[in-house]
């Protein structure tokens, strides 16, 4: 991120103890959020957990219960307020069908009663950072998926919207296409400046594009952060099993007695828990993290100060294209997956190993994260 | 959106149903309490003069008897016809057309037709002479002949709805089910029976139910053909009442009657659509 | 439906259309000689089948009698009228039906009425009001207008609904998102998502009202639309303006047969209605 960028960094959009349940269960419990202005900001989250409530809230499509929501400074009122100050991409894109493309641009314009000249103006200079290169003649059944995309960002940015919302807009976009419009999403960020706000249940959207995001699990916020940060610190287990692909191993591991040691299963590992651990803890280690090396009886195995080593057997290697994904059995009873360059037969026995520093520990009962 | 277009929609909703209400439901109500008016007190005096009055027992009767006469003709017909173009080799589109005509023509052209077919001098009798036989008196007052010719013509004109609906009931049986009973064995009577029929209920009652609350109140074509004391019915006895004898009151009393009978109909039908699972029947 | 194989299928099914064409056929046959030969013809007995001298004067009086013209013009006035009311007012409570539930009761119970209330029982009291305020057997028609408007409103409402429900919730939201109010989203998204069904609303309230016999024969009782002109003419015994007039009622109705054919299948069977 820019410095000058850091420093105009006042909140565009503040959420305090925002709530709306429904009726028929879902809805968002006492959200509390701040973005800043120019950011691009990812609400990551399991289908149900509240994000597009959120979403919908601050476009002013539905309003909360309790709490507020201020854009600009200013209070969003009961929703007319923020309609002029917000556009949003939705998930099906949401095009009026008997209107041609540059129709469909040009509607908000067309509202406001703006000259045709100035008209034809802005939505070439909307289609055109939108990426779109087509006759803008045409209508939306006649255009393609990628296409249709890019007519409603045109659409919502020729307004020049303090924030742009997504809902999902890659997510009924095949995956190659899926691939080249985030990277276009992100290129088109940088270049506009505008504060983003974007929803999406697929993890890797979210680490590739945020500059900040909050992990969202049943209503409540478990964790906002840079992707980083979510990613090498998660907070809570949710968070941890969430971002990252594949998936973080999560075992429930027992001390050793005088806590010298972890059991996984019967396998005891030299590792020191975090002081505040006293008992039962769950341990969290990521496939990209676990390196696997074929255990040889004569070999010694050359041990880094600040490693942990697992010993096991193989049990499964799938291959994911740039590498395998290998299920190693440890113990009698606990399985682990780790990545590994090379095919691996079953029944191998291996030596997984990680950095200490590269370990997670949480608390079985409240899912937090102890350090 | 939403609570923005909340009071849109409240708009939307109050001004047609306000619309509705001043030139149906009101007169209706007004009509209703002009009933019991019997010289501006209150009184059931315009009922007793009706059951006193040996034409309206006819008229009721009539109203009963010819409703029943058409929808048995018209279903029969409808049912019959929608089996004939329904099935797998296409009719010919003229067929379709001739089919659906008696329909899109104005129901008092149909009954202009009727008229000159039916007329001692008509065309039918014409016909008949020319065969050999005997001119009859087809639309004779008061006959059994005439209330059955009423009740033809009225199928007549209906029966191409009914068939559009039962054809459209036929369209949404799978036709594995025919080839099932075809390798089975089964007859053309039999499958009948055993598939289209049991199939083709949620329809039929949905057309039955539809049809009976409107053959029930039949007016031009007993007007037109035989004069309304001819074959005499509860809206024409009602409308005798109301532009020949000047019986504002006693007319209306007829015409509750009429409509008590169209509400136990509605009311029937309802209870029969939950019961035959009748879909997309509305009330 | 069964393999209907043989030669006796056959012949039983060319039977069968035969006699469907015939009975359609004939009846318009008769009245179209009826309409073009001169009224001794018509009153001939035994009928004559064939026609033996054709005249124009029937067609030409239909035009050209001030009683006659007038009554096409009453009519045509009274449809046309009547079916924009019943389309602009169903088109609003089609949405209203589209998109809430109250809506949608509203709709059904409006159908309700209009389908179960007999002609008889609403006219004397409305022809009685209508007398009050001026409406009755008005020389523009405009009471009856207004009373075929609100027997088509609700099936035109119908027509309408699933048109409206078809277009999702998100567009309107992005119209209103982009800054336009409930009713510019209604006018400027909805209605021309619904142009199909709206014109279909139209035509469908266009012939019911030129069709209507009854309320037309108690509240026009002097100025009087073609219907009961037609069986005035029929009582008085006036065969060749009677039937000149049939015919001309037979235009809109047949075009749209002819115009629509396979469509209708669908459409009718959903509205269903005399």
């Amino acid at each position: 991120m820019s410095a000058t960028r850091e420093a105009a960094a006042a909140p565009v959009l503040r959420l305090r103890g925002v709530r709306r349940r429904f009726a028929s269960g879902g809805g968002l419990d006492a959200i509390d959020l701040e973005i800043a202005a120019g950011e691009f900001f990812v609400l990551l989250g399991p289908s149900g957990c509240g994000k597009s409530t959120l979403l919908r809230l601050v476009a002013g499509l539905d309003t909360p219960q309790s709490g507020a929501i201020e854009l600009g400074g200013r209070a969003l009122g009961d929703g007319a307020g923020g309609r002029g100050e917000v556009a949003m991409v939705f998930q099906n894109f949401a095009l009026y069908p008997h209107l041609s493309a540059f129709d469909n641009i040009a509607f908000p314009l067309r509202l406001r009663r703006m000259g045709s000249g100035e008209i034809a103006r802005r939505v070439g200079a909307a289609a055109k950072m939108a990426g779109l290169d087509l006759d803008l003649g045409r209508r939306p059944h006649e255009l393609s998926g990628g296409e249709r995309q890019r007519v409603a960002l045109a659409r919502a940015l020729v307004r020049e919207p303090r924030v742009v919302l997504m809902d999902e807009p890659l997510s009924s976009l095949d995956p190659q296409l899926r691939q080249s419009l985030r990277v276009e999403l992100k290129e088109f960020h940088r270049r506009t400046g505008r504060t983003f706000l974007y929803v999406t249940h697929d993890q890797t959207d979210a680490l590739t594009l945020a500059d900040r995001l909050a992990v969202m699990r049943a209503g409540r916020i478990e964790q906002v952060g840079t992707p980083a940060e979510v990613y090498d610190r998660p907070q809570t287990e949710f968070v941890a099993r969430f971002v990252g692909e594949p998936a973080m191993n999560l075992v429930r591991v027992a001390l050793a007695p005088k806590r010298e040691a972890l059991m996984l299963g019967d396998a005891r590992v030299a590792v020191q828990p975090p002081s505040a651990v006293d008992s039962d803890v769950t341990l969290g280690m990521r496939p990209s993290d676990l390196s696997v090396s074929v255990s040889s009886p004569h070999k010694s195995p050359a041990c880094a100060a600040d490693a942990v080593e697992i010993p096991g057997e193989v049990e499964d290697a799938e291959f994911v294209g740039a590498r395998y994904l290998v299920t190693v059995r440890v113990g009698a009873s606990l399985s682990l997956k780790a990545e590994s360059a090379e095919r691996l037969e079953p029944t191998t026995p291996v030596m997984l190993a990680m950095r200490r520093a590269r370990l997670h520990f949480f608390d079985p009962a409240s899912g937090r994260r102890l350090e | 959106m939403n609570r923005a277009g909340r009071t849109m929609r409240a708009v939307f909703i109050a001004v047609p149903a306000l619309f509705m209400a001043i030139f149906l439901v009101l007169p209706a109500v007004s009509g209703a309490v002009l009933s019991f008016d019997v010289g501006g007190r209150l009184s059931l005096g315009n009922y007793r003069a009706l059951l006193g009055d040996r034409m309206f027992w006819r008229a009721l009767l009539g109203n009963l008897a010819i409703p029943l006469g058409s929808l048995a003709i018209e279903f029969a017909l409808a049912l019959g016809l929608a089996l004939y173009l329904g099935a797998r080799r296409k009719p010919p589109a003229a067929v379709e057309v001739a089919a659906i005509l008696p329909f899109a023509i104005p129901e008092i052209v149909l009954l202009a037709i009727a008229r000159y077919i039916f007329i001692p001098r008509g065309y039918l009798n014409g016909a008949l002479l020319a065969a050999g036989g005997a001119p009859l008196g087809w639309l004779r007052p008061g006959s059994a002949l005439a209330s059955l010719v009423v009740m033809a013509v009225d199928a007549w004109h209906v029966t191409p709805v009914v068939m559009l609906i039962l054809l459209a009931g036929l369209q949404t049986i799978p036709p594995e089910l025919y080839e099932a009973a075809a390798l089975d064995g089964a007859g053309a009577l039999q499958t009948f029976r055993h598939v289209t029929l049991p199939l083709l209920t949620p329809a039929l009652v949905g057309a039955l139910v539809l049809r009976g609350v409107d053959a029930l109140r039949i007016f031009s074509t007993t007007l037109v053909l035989t004069g309304a004391e001819g074959t005499p019915v509860l809206s024409t006895y009602a409308y005798l009442l109301w532009s020949d004898s000047q019986e504002p009151r006693v007319a209306m009393a007829a015409a509750m009657m009429l409509a008590a009978m169209v509400t136990l109909m509605g009311l029937a039908g309802i209870a029969l659509g939950r019961r035959f699972g009748a879909s997309g029947v509305a009330a | 439906m069964n393999r209907r194989a043989g030669a006796g299928w056959a012949a039983v099914r060319a039977a069968i259309a035969a006699a469907i064409v015939l009975g359609a056929a004939l009846p318009l046959y008769l009245l179209l000689k009826q309409a073009i030969t001169p009224e001794r013809e018509s009153f001939a007995w035994p009928p004559l089948w064939l026609p033996h001298r054709i005249v124009g004067t029937h067609l030409h009086a239909v035009f050209a009698l001030p009683e006659l013209r007038g009554a096409i013009l009453l009519s045509l006035g009274i449809a046309l009228l009547s079916a924009a009311l019943a389309t602009a007012l169903g088109a609003m409570l089609g949405y209203a039906m589209a998109r809430s539930g109250a809506g949608r009761a509203a709709g059904f119970g409006a159908l309700t009425a209009a389908r179960l209330l007999p002609m008889i029982a609403v006219a004397i009291p409305l022809a009685i009001g209508m007398g009050r305020v001026g409406l009755y057997d008005s020389p523009s028609g405009l009471g009856l207008a207004l009373v075929h408007s609100a027997l088509a409103l609700p099936v035109a409402a119908l027509m309408v609904y699933p048109a409206f429900a078809a277009l999702p919730r998100e567009v309107e939201e992005a119209a209103w998102l982009d800054g336009a109010s409930p009713a510019r989203v209604f006018v400027l998204i909805d209605l021309p998502q619904a142009r199909g069904a709206l014109a279909g609303a139209f035509v469908m309230a266009f012939i019911l009202s030129w069709d209507e016999f009854g309320y037309a024969l108690l509240i026009q009782v002097t100025h009087r639309t073609l219907p009961p002109l037609l069986y005035y003419y029929m009582v008085f015994g006036d065969v060749g303006a009677a039937s000149a007039l049939a015919l001309l009622m037979m235009v809109p109705a047949v075009c749209l047969v002819i115009a629509l054919g396979p469509m209708l299948r669908g459409a009718m069977a959903a509205g269903g209605l005399r």
